[in-house]
């Protein structure tokens, strides 16, 4: 099953942020998006491909994109 | 007395060879226990706090060190939360709206600021602004949109609403003042659709936007509910800890999942990180809104400050013009408007050194920490 996620990049490794984007792509991420001034990678993943991820020297957490709302009382 | 030695070892060293005070530690007192004796100290090793009880000799030695700049040196205060309260609501009675502002901005003692927030950028991550609505046309307003091919027009209400809370205008065109910030400027990235639903992806572009662009603050009225035991997410986490690096605070709504007094739902994701600033919702009477949610969770799922949430009056896209809103979407622009203020006052307030000004910006509440943090929320005058 195919998962949208954000990567977290180290802070060690925030100056190699192409070449670790570019690791993750060679294991199947879909890149589609660099957030370079707050060190975060967005795009797609097959499930079984997280732990891979996880692992590649530099990245500090891979998560599930969630859905987000307003934050407006019940009935506004 | 702030410290600002790095560890409590050379805080205690400092504090005995510069005045002679004997120090306990906070960790070994029990609360009951809170007590000094004269000549004796009480570290706060978390906090990085000592409370000194020392004689005229050993003052004057401490203020010699705070004169140096190796310490921070106050006098210790004491302070009566219920009458606390009741100043910031006037006379006790529950505040309302007036001809010439809403009650919001009475609560937090907008008005009698001097600042305005200029100079000051402030992003609002939403649903996007009524770009030609009276009260903001002719106002410079940067705006992007991260919500796939949708415009910044706003096409629900909640952005502009919530825009116009933080940042609207001195004198609206139909309507009391609502805006805490009137001469901050306003960066508007549309991270949610029509239906106020968005992801993750969108939001920490629309974070790394304003970061890219400097704001000093991002107000982001969004969330999705946790569990009780959930940690706080690490992408976010690493993202506002960033951001803050950067000079720019991150700003979110408690939620609004609790059922008062039945259930108290946790603090929502992302206001659950600990780099990010957790605001939960007051009515009118000052008193916890029935829907705010609590401070369940350790690690960051505390709330912070709390601000007016209920009947909030603001802006709204044409042709309607103006709105009524109520939840902790509507406190946290309260206390982003207010961060512009400080920000202006201070210019050396950015990031970190902001979101400790601003949690040092408020008025208790006779409510729990749990459910208001520090307490409410007040402009600097």
């Amino acid at each position: 099953m195919r998962i949208n996620v954000a990567i977290a990049i180290a802070e060690e490794a925030r100056d190699r942020i192409y070449e670790v984007a570019q690791v993750c792509r060679a294991l199947g991420f879909a890149h589609t998006s660099t957030l370079s001034d707050i060190g975060i990678l967005i795009g797609s993943t097959d499930v079984e491909d997280l732990p891979m991820l996880r692992a590649i020297p530099g990245v500090l957490a891979v998560e599930m994109e969630r859905s987000l709302r307003i934050a407006a009382a019940p009935g506004r | 007395m702030l410290l600002k030695e790095p560890t409590v070892r050379a805080a205690a060293e400092l504090l005995h060879h510069a005045a002679g005070l004997r120090l306990g530690l906070s960790s070994d007192f029990r609360a009951s226990r809170l007590r000094i004796a004269p000549g004796e100290g009480l570290l706060f090793e978390r906090l990085g706090l000592a409370l000194l009880d020392g004689d005229p000799d050993q003052t004057r030695a401490l203020a010699h060190r705070h004169r140096e700049g190796a310490l921070l040196l106050e006098p210790e205060r004491y302070v009566r939360a219920a009458e606390l309260a009741v100043a910031a609501a006037g006379d006790g009675l529950p505040l309302s709206d007036t001809r010439a502002a809403t009650w919001g901005l009475q609560a937090t003692r907008v008005l009698s600021s001097p600042y305005q927030g200029r100079g000051i950028r402030v992003a609002i991550l939403d649903t996007g602004l009524d770009l030609t609505h009276p009260d903001f046309a002719g106002r410079a307003v940067v705006s992007k949109s991260f919500a796939g091919e949708l415009p910044v027009d706003d096409g629900n209400g909640h952005g502009t609403l919530c825009a116009g809370i933080a940042c609207g205008p001195q004198q609206p065109a139909q309507a009391p003042r609502y805006g805490v910030a009137p001469a901050a400027d306003l960066y508007v990235a549309r991270v949610l659709d029509d239906n106020a639903d968005g992801t993750d992806g969108n939001v920490l572009a629309g974070i790394d936007w304003a970061v890219r662009n400097r704001c000093a603050i991002v107000s982001m009225s969004i969330g999705t509910p946790v569990a009780v035991g959930d940690a706080y997410p690490q992408v976010y986490e690493q993202a506002a800890a960033r951001a803050l690096d950067e000079g720019t605070l991150l700003i979110a709504p408690a939620g609004n999942s609790s059922q008062r007094p039945d259930s108290i739902a946790p603090v929502e994701h992302p206001a659950n990180c600990p780099s990010i600033l957790a605001v939960a919702a007051v009515d009118q009477g000052l008193a916890v809104a029935p829907f705010s949610n609590g401070g369940l969770n350790p690690d960051g799922g505390d709330v912070d400050l709390a601000a007016p949430g209920i009947a909030i009056a603001s802006a709204c896209p044409r042709p309607t013009l103006y709105q009524t809103g109520s939840g902790t979407s509507m406190a946290a622009p309260f206390v982003a408007g207010i961060a512009a203020l400080i920000a202006e006052a201070d210019r050396n307030a950015r990031g970190a050194a902001l979101r400790a000004a601003l949690l040092r910006a408020f008025v208790p509440l006779p409510a729990l920490a749990r459910d208001v943090g520090a307490g409410l929320v007040q402009a600097p005058q």
